[in-house]
């Protein structure tokens, strides 16, 4: 077991290392030096040439490359060119809203997408089934600001239950979670829902099914499991989608998560906060993978080898 | 398998149980609750730092002037009256000022603004890049005793004193700036009615008014700044009571707030207008007919209305009321089709050209569109570059393009702000963006700013905005509104064209 740990673990760093690079590269394509960039329109040519150089700008790529991986290893993530404060606590002072947004909605999907999925497959056909499957499909297909807005005009504004903007309470989280979870919701639904249908049909079900077993206990015992895989696959990689996707719901919602630093970072070129928060939204998505395929040893002996 | 479900069923309940555990119960912020002496205000962007002399964001700006003063300020009636300095002398030749300034005015941290403070930040806003609009012409500032300072000037420059009214001239405690060295843009200190309490970097910032403000302590207590950067949240969040005021509502909102009961919307022109501009030295925008004929095909008004949903005043000239030297005499080129076609003829192109203009994204790419529509009417065929905000600097600068969509937003109101940087010669290569190149105006503007007569002044300007109509080297479309909407309770409220609010004056 802890070898197949171990070799995913090791593959993870060279994933890291290219997407670090591709940014890297990619930010280096796009016009525009510090010295512009945290200065503005208004400097003249030679304060510009001085930052850079102070910044170490003017080094070959490589050299630039190297000195950031080799300060990155350290937890160095360089300062913003705006606030001039360090990367690395900025992203993780903004991470918690992010995680919390991100865990509530996937809590929120096992609850309600599971139970449902499973009972639309059980039932197939009734009208569980198909009001569970319009509601997906509605869900997957609502633009998320859409959803976000209109929540927020029905239970803030109109009813007064919930905040509209801000993250510092539980009532501030709801809506916003429920807005991010939807999408989720409506894919893990209908997988589940499929998954179940496969393994109902299954001979191993039908043979439990001769042999006299009680039908809820079928379900539990045999069903559910095998039915946990693709399931749970979903879900890990849907985490690490929801936590670089959480920037529509954020900023609709005025929440100040890691989604809301990387787009305005984005927008002002801070490129030091980019790298930071992609690299570090890239690590937590690799140990969220690392964590799922760990899990399917323990959900299916049969990987392990 | 029991176990495995058993183990995750646990994990899930921990993980939430540590979630809902550790989020912190702290009622809804907002002034549903009676804290009549609370006033939060939503922010579009987080403030870059609250330094005045570093940075150069608006929002950043925004805040700092509710910290920090100036030695002057500008008045209900537009004219520059004394602030933290209580009068000044200025030398027959224009070059060397003296400034008194008012005693027993209070820093937040205790102690008491002095000279040394002044000429503190006069050294420091000599040296950042960011302030050489107003400091460019400062040779020197010196002490003369405790309360006076001497500022000798390189070149006599007389809107000086108006220059000085810009928060980027706003006085820092030398103390506090050496004491707290990098930290000091997060953790300011100034003489202005609130002091700095917090920063919740990306979240909000938090003010309190100072009891020892030397001009009476204010009437709100607490201010916070909630930075919401969706414009359609932040009229919700006003609408539901979460925020009792925001900046520059956009155009389709604007009905439901004036819908509102409970919400007052106030707005006044801005000194941010919105222009067309034409590479004049480079053929066929040398030739000044061509440049006029571009200007009657343009159907302003229709942009107006296009881009901005009437919010705007078209614009006579590069200039307006609220900025001295300002005249009406000047007007702006009527839309003429027929004319322009004639003019273009006369310059030899009546089969048209083709050209490009390049913007940037958002309202000034909706300008683009009219303005190519417009062109297209007589036969000159425009496409449009979108570039990034950057890149499209970069490329105005180093004058690589045809025409190109921008504003330009006065920074004091005065017209050596508005026209030397971008109609002198000598910033070709910097805001000189058209390379607009003429000696006369050369001349204009460089006396413009050295003449101390006022009245003198505004005949040099109005000749100066008369050149510019008939050279042309841009075409003024409309100038935008700036806007505020608060809760109706709020008392003292004002649109300020440079949308920089002092809280000071807001009471309940």
């Amino acid at each position: 077991m802890y070898r197949y740990i171990l070799k995913r673990f090791l593959m993870m760093i060279p994933v890291i290392l290219g997407i670090t690079f591709i940014i890297f590269t990619i930010l280096e394509l796009t016009p525009g030096d510090p010295g512009t960039i945290i200065l503005g329109p208004l400097a003249t040519p030679e304060e510009i040439n001085a930052l850079n150089e102070q910044l170490g700008y003017n080094r070959p790529f490589i050299i630039r490359y190297v000195d950031y991986l080799l300060n990155a290893v350290k937890g160095d993530f360089g300062r913003s060119y705006i606030t001039r404060l360090p990367v690395f606590a900025e992203v993780l002072s903004r991470f918690p809203v992010t995680l919390k947004l991100t865990s509530y909605s996937i809590i929120l999907t096992v609850i309600v997408s599971i139970p449902i999925g499973i009972l639309a497959a059980v039932k197939q056909y009734s009208i569980i089934d198909g009001t569970s499957m319009l509601l997906a499909m509605f869900l997957s297909s609502v633009p998320v600001f859409w959803l976000g807005l209109m929540l927020i005009l029905i239970f803030s504004l109109k009813l007064g239950l919930f905040p509209s903007i801000g993250n510092d309470s539980f009532r501030h989280f709801v809506l916003p979670t429920i807005t991010t979870a939807a999408a989720t919701i409506a894919i893990i639904t209908r997988m589940t829902r499929t998954t179940m249908l496969e393994i109902l049909r299954q001979d191993y079900i039908r043979t439990a099914r001769a042999k006299g077993a009680n039908s809820m206990r079928i379900i539990w015992k045999h069903a559910i499991r095998n039915c946990l895989i693709p399931v749970v696959t979903l879900l890990g990689i849907n985490f690490g989608l929801l936590l670089g996707g959480t920037v529509l719901v954020e900023t609709v919602f005025g929440m100040s998560g890691v989604g809301t630093l990387l787009v305005g970072a984005i927008r002002q070129k801070d490129i030091p906060v980019v790298l930071g928060s992609v690299t570090f939204l890239a690590i937590c998505f690799s140990l969220i993978n690392l964590i799922v395929d760990i899990s399917y040893g323990y959900i299916d002996p049969r990987i392990k080898n | 398998m029991k176990k495995s479900i058993t183990v995750l069923v646990i994990l899930l309940m921990a993980i939430s149980a540590v979630f809902t555990g550790c989020a912190s119960e702290k009622p809804v912020s907002g002034s549903d609750d009676l804290e009549k002496d609370s006033f939060i205000m939503a922010l579009p962007e987080d403030a870059q730092n609250l330094d005045p002399q570093n940075n150069n964001s608006l929002n950043s700006m925004r805040i700092v002037v509710n910290i920090n003063e100036t030695l002057t300020k500008i008045d209900d009636n537009g004219k520059v009256v004394p602030s933290l300095a209580e009068d000044w002398e200025v030398s027959e030749d224009g070059l060397e000022y003296i400034f008194h300034i008012k005693k027993g005015v209070k820093f937040h941290n205790g102690e008491e603004l002095k000279a040394d403070d002044v000429v503190f930040t006069f050294e420091r806003a000599m040296a950042s890049p960011f302030a050489g609009a107003v400091f460019g012409p400062v040779e020197s500032a010196e002490k003369i005793d405790d309360y006076s300072v001497k500022v000798k000037l390189k070149y006599q420059y007389v809107p000086f004193l108006t220059a000085l009214t810009a928060p980027v001239s706003s006085i820092v405690n030398k103390e506090a700036v050496e004491s707290k060295g990098d930290d000091y843009g997060r953790n300011p200190v100034g003489t202005g009615a609130y002091e700095f309490v917090n920063w919740a970097s990306g979240s909000q910032i938090v003010l309190k008014a100072f009891e020892d403000y030397h001009l009476g302590p204010a009437p709100i207590k607490n201010v916070t700044y909630k930075i919401i950067t969706d414009p359609s949240t932040a009229v919700v969040a006003l609408q539901s009571g979460e925020v009792d005021a925001v900046i520059n509502v956009p155009a389709i909102d604007i009905q439901s707030i004036n819908n509102d009961p409970n919400l007052t919307l106030y707005e006044t022109p801005s000194a941010l207008f919105e222009y067309l501009g034409m590479n004049t030295s480079q053929a066929p925008f040398d030739n000044v007919k061509v440049r006029q004929a571009i200007a009657y095909a343009l159907d302003k008004e229709g942009i107006l209305m296009g881009v901005a949903e009437g919010t705007g005043v078209l614009a006579n000239n590069q200039l307006i009321d609220s900025i001295f030297g300002y005249t009406d005499e000047i007007k702006a080129y009527p839309y003429d089709v027929e004319k322009a076609k004639s003019l273009l003829a006369e310059a030899g192109y009546e089969d048209g050209f083709n050209a490009e203009i390049i913007t940037v994204e958002g309202d000034r790419k909706k300008i683009a569109q009219i303005v190519q529509e417009n062109l297209r009417q007589i036969g000159i065929t425009c496409e449009i570059s979108i570039l990034e905000n950057v890149a499209y600097l970069d490329k105005a600068k180093k004058g690589e393009f045809d025409m190109f969509v921008t504003g330009w937003n006065t920074p004091a109101p005065d017209a050596d702000l508005g026209l030397y940087f971008s109609y002198n010669s000598s910033m070709i290569n910097a805001m000189n963006y058209t390379r607009y190149f003429n000696e006369e105006m050369d001349d204009l503007l460089i006396r413009g700013r050295t003449t101390p007569d006022e009245s003198e002044r505004l005949i040099i300007y109005k000749q100066a905005l008369e050149l510019l109509h008939s050279d042309v080297p841009n075409v003024p479309i409309y100038y935008t509104k700036t806007n505020i909407a608060v809760n109706k309770d709020i008392k003292g409220v004002k649109a300020v064209p440079t949308s920089e609010y002092r809280i000071y004056n807001f009471s309940w």
